[in-house]
């Protein structure tokens, strides 16, 4: 079975028979579940020799009914019981409250387990989702891989447990090169040791165990340690029934090609684990046999000659793309097709190019020319041999060459940062350029795929649209980018008018807002109503949204904010449809209309001041004293007077009043507890 | 065991295992899947088995005779037994230890690998077979053909006999290998896999190529719809063959080869369809 799925399927088998138990009223007291690449295996100990009884009962009419003047079960009665596949006989009187009722009551003695087994079983095994089904025979069984044996033992009992054309016996085999026999198991407690014996380790905590001390025994001998990751690990685990470390050897002619090449040679396919020794480059690594240890050399010897094999590839590779320096690769993007709407690679490379000049004006990062240089050379690695032979490398690879061809540090950091953040939960750039041109190729991207009708959603997203903009809004709001993404996409639509396209501008923007939204929610745990309230306005410039939004959290439990909100969402609401703009505060007539005024000036201008250094939370706190003057303003003054001169005035600056807490949100959409 | 012992052993295992023993096809192709005997053998219900030898051709894996495990051409022993007995895994390791591979001293791993072809519109699970961390045969249960799901299921066994010869004779590199008792390897085929190297990667006319890719395309066609899938076919593996060549001459972007395969397939999946309305009377 596929190494990194095993784990899962076992998992899974384990669930299922946890909940077919119990729905089986088997009681046992633990239940673990064990695997190979070749066997999964249910384990479960103190299994109850038979099922509880079961008492069935449920509630009939009352017994006056059920039951004649001798007590005995009257023809309603009778029926009742029937009905719910009772019997006559299982009819008793009860006393509920003060009444009297009918009860039938039925005790269903448990079953023997070894008759309840081969029933349940079955089932667990086509309860499981395997990634792929396949057949190999002419029953109508699927599974990932061909299933050619069944073991099923209560204690010393066989249980004939039947799947497709296979029936469950006693017998198992043992590791398929070491210790072939067929192993006749005489009880369900003997099966880990007579495993063991056989050379099979089936709990994969041991191989694990087994594999680990062999990399450490190796990696100290020579003074070093081990590089191994989560996958990697895995892969060597569950790809052999009993592994066993084998020690290899790199010869020096391969030695001078970049480290984290000679790691991805040996890497791949889950086969060996490079080993670092301190002061060396990656001289060693560690293969791992399944059977016993490697006595004869002959393994080794086998395993040093594939990795030479792999390493004249990457040679091969690596000398064919150092006939030329990465700047004349460019060129080549014009051979690559980046989508058949969309142009070339060189096209693509062109709009980054773009993108990414106008982000280092508005951003204030980078510098120009290093930037240019850095987006004219972030994909020429794509049509390296290198990263053809390995497409994980792509970056890495970028800036391993530009370093080489002596390209200047920043350059070369931006080459293989601006793919980040390659999943998820990656990391960001962390260089200036890295962020901008990061910035500038996912804004592309996505930007140029939406344009041309690219849906994706939750299940097809084959451009990974979703990803790139999901680390768009990350990397703007995480590495402080005090960019509005809205305006420039406005101002750069230049770039895109050759492209046929087939949505607007409108949609494009509403996408990435929407994407800001659910980070928001999901990674930066801003709750509904605070996303709701900023999303009302401005959106644009995701790092400010995220400072707005932080501020209304901190401000959302303060009393006196709340009694704002409530104020504010007065003035909203008269201005809601109205289009008044510009006011003339000479046609000012009460003293309300006059105080409010002035205080809105007061906080304008000191809001304006904080809110530029992106302080909202400070800015946010010269609104509060408007909260008395706006109540009294209604107080006093009429606004939708008759006299359409002075209402339209009223209006005017009640609509620059809604607007300058537009500028943080609309308050009316935050829940606040009005006590 | 010589290159040529090698070949022998296992047409005689798989004889004695009663396939029918078979011959490489006359057009070029990158695997032995791809000869009818497999392509069509695995289409239907009539039991199929047979064992035969495909040299097959991979430009993209020409290394102009520099590396010693790959190359444009290399020589697949292909096996395909339809139904699939149980015990075919032991079956396979028999044949291994046949031809003089002592498992004991080895390491021998069955390592997912669930294959496809996109130009046959076909797919299997299975594994690829690695000894010593060396992969040595695909393995594979086919599951779908020419887009039509398979009832039974064909099990395909490919030796890569290269690999198993170094590991046999201990050489380093496939020119070594002693193809039998007097003659290397490397003496049949070192320096053409030098020319086709050159010719694959830097000489190959992409106008040629492309337009004898047309016309192979036009001429499948053109025998599809008169019925004559078997002349079809040959034509398809043509187009697969120069689809080959135009991509190890770097002259296919990333959206046109979706575009080439799909119509490979096409025409692949068409052959499927005609051969499978032949019904009981089909040779």
């Amino acid at each position: 079975m596929p190494a990194l799925e095993v784990p899962r399927l076992a998992e899974e088998l384990k669930a299922e028979a946890q909940q077919a138990f119990s729905a089986a009223h088997l009681p046992y007291a633990q239940l673990k579940v064990a695997y190979t690449p070749r066997r999964l295996v249910l384990l479960v100990s103190k299994l109850a020799p038979e099922q509880a009884d079961q008492i069935k009962e449920i509630k009939g009419p009352p017994a006056a009914v059920a039951f004649d003047q001798h007590g005995k079960p009257t023809q309603t009665g009778i029926a009742f019981a029937q009905s719910h596949g009772f019997a006559g006989e299982d009819l008793e009187k009860r006393e509920v409250g003060n009444k009297v009722y009918a009860y039938a009551r039925q005790t269903v003695p448990g079953r023997p387990t070894v008759e309840i087994l081969p029933v349940i079983l079955p089932t667990l095994v086509e309860g499981l989702h395997p990634t792929k089904r396949m057949r190999w025979d002419a029953s109508a069984l699927t599974f990932i891989r061909p299933i050619r044996w069944l073991v099923c033992l209560y204690e010393k009992t066989v249980i004939p447990v039947s799947l497709g054309s296979l029936v469950a016996s006693c017998t198992t085999r043992g590791h398929r090169f070491i210790a072939q026999q067929k192993i006749s198991l005489k009880s369900a407690a003997d099966y880990e040791a007579a495993l063991n014996e056989a050379l099979v380790i089936v709990d994969p905590e041991k191989r694990e165990k087994a594999v680990i001390d062999g990399l450490k025994e190796a990696a100290e001998k020579l003074g070093g340690d081990y590089l191994l990751d989560d996958e990697l690990l895995l892969r060597i685990v569950n790809g052999a029934e009993h592994p066993t470390a084998v020690l290899g050897s790199i010869p020096a002619e391969f030695l001078d090609l970049p480290i984290e090449v000679l790691h991805a040679t040996l890497r791949e396919e889950g086969k060996f684990v490079p080993l670092r020794i301190p002061g060396k480059t990656c001289s060693h690594f560690v293969g791992f046999r399944d059977g016993l240890p490697d006595d004869k050399g002959i393994v080794r010897s086998g395993f040093e000659r594939v990795v030479r094999a792999r390493l004249r590839d990457s040679r091969f590779f690596f000398d064919k793309d150092r006939q030329r320096p990465l700047s004349e690769r460019v060129r080549e993007l014009r051979d690559v097709i980046y989508d058949v709407r969309l142009g070339s690679m060189w096209e693509k490379v062109e709009r980054v190019r773009a993108l990414a000049g106008e982000m280092v004006v508005r951003s204030g990062k980078g510098v120009t020319a290093e930037v240019d240089r850095a987006a004219f050379l972030c994909k020429a690695d794509l049509v390296t041999e290198m990263v053809k032979a390995f497409p994980k490398l792509q970056g890495v690879i970028g800036e391993i060459y530009a370093r080489l061809d002596g390209e200047p540090d920043a350059v070369f950091a931006a080459i293989r940062e601006h793919h980040l953040p390659a999943f998820a939960n990656d990391e960001l750039p962390d260089s200036d350029g890295g962020v901008v041109i990061g910035l500038a190729d996912k804004l592309d991207t996505v930007v140029s795929a939406l344009l041309v009708g690219e849906e994706p959603s939750g299940s097809r997203d084959p451009y990974g649209i979703k990803r790139q903009a999901n680390g768009l809004v990350r990397i703007a709001i995480e590495r402080q980018v005090d960019v509005d993404f809205t305006a420039l996409l406005d101002d750069l639509q230049e770039t895109y008018a050759m492209i046929e396209k087939r949505v607007g501008w409108t949609a494009v923007k509403d996408f990435l807002i929407d994407r800001t939204g659910q980070l928001l929610k999901q990674r930066y745990a801003i709750p509904l109503d605070v996303i709701a309230c900023v999303s009302a306005t401005g959106m644009g410039n995701f790092y400010r949204v995220l400072l707005r939004a932080q501020a209304l959290i901190d401000w959302k439990t303060n009393g006196a904010f709340q009694a704002l909100v409530a104020a504010s969402t007065r003035v909203r609401n008269i201005t809601e449809s109205t289009a008044e703009e510009g006011f003339d505060p000479a046609l000012f007539q009460e003293e309300a209309e006059r105080v409010l005024w002035r205080e809105y000036l007061k906080a304008e201008g000191q809001f304006t001041l904080l809110a530029k250094g992106g302080n909202y939370k400070g800015g946010v706190e010269h609104f509060v004293p408007l909260t008395g003057p706006i109540n009294r303003y209604f107080d006093d003054v009429l606004v939708m007077t008759q006299e359409g001169k002075l209402r339209r005035n009223r209006l005017g600056f009640l609509s620059a009043l809604a607007g300058l807490f537009l500028r943080v949100g609309d308050f009316s959409a935050l829940v606040v507890d009005n006590t | 065991m010589n290159f040529e012992d090698i070949i022998l052993h296992l047409h005689d295992f798989w004889r004695s295992r009663d396939c029918l023993i078979l011959h490489p096809y006359d057009v070029e192709k990158g695997a032995g899947t791809f000869n009818p005997a497999t392509f069509f053998g695995a289409l239907g219900p009539r039991p199929w088995k047979v064992g035969y030898v495909e040299p097959s051709r991979r430009p993209t894996d020409g290394r102009y005779g520099e590396n010693p495990i790959r190359f444009r051409l290399h020589h697949q022993y292909q096996v395909i037994l339809k139904p699939v007995p149980d015990d075919i895994q032991d079956i396979y390791l028999t044949s291994l230890e046949e031809i003089g591979l002592r498992l004991a001293d080895h390491d021998v791993k069955f390592a997912e690998d669930d294959w496809e072809s996109p130009t046959l519109a076909a797919w299997g699970v299975g594994w690829q077979v690695w000894l010593d961390e060396m992969e040595i045969t695909q393995f594979t249960y086919f599951q779908q053909m020419g887009g039509i799901d398979l009832d039974p299921v064909s099990v395909e066994l490919t030796y890569g006999l290269e690999r198993i010869a170094l590991i046999l004779q201990g050489k380093e590199s496939a020119f070594e290998l002693a193809w039998n008792d007097e003659i290397s390897y490397g003496t049949l085929w070192w320096e053409k896999e030098r020319q086709f190297s050159i010719y694959n990667f830097e000489a190959a006319s992409v106008e040629r190529v492309q337009e004898m890719f047309r016309l192979c395309a036009q001429e499948s066609r053109a025998n599809l719809e008169a019925g004559l899938f078997f002349p079809a076919y040959d034509y398809t593996l043509r187009c697969s063959h120069l689809f080959n060549v135009l991509d190890a001459r770097g002259a296919i972007s990333v959206t046109e080869r979706e575009r080439f395969i799909a119509r490979i397939r096409e025409l692949a999946r068409e052959c499927a369809n005609e051969y499978m309305a032949l019904g009981e009377s089909r040779v």
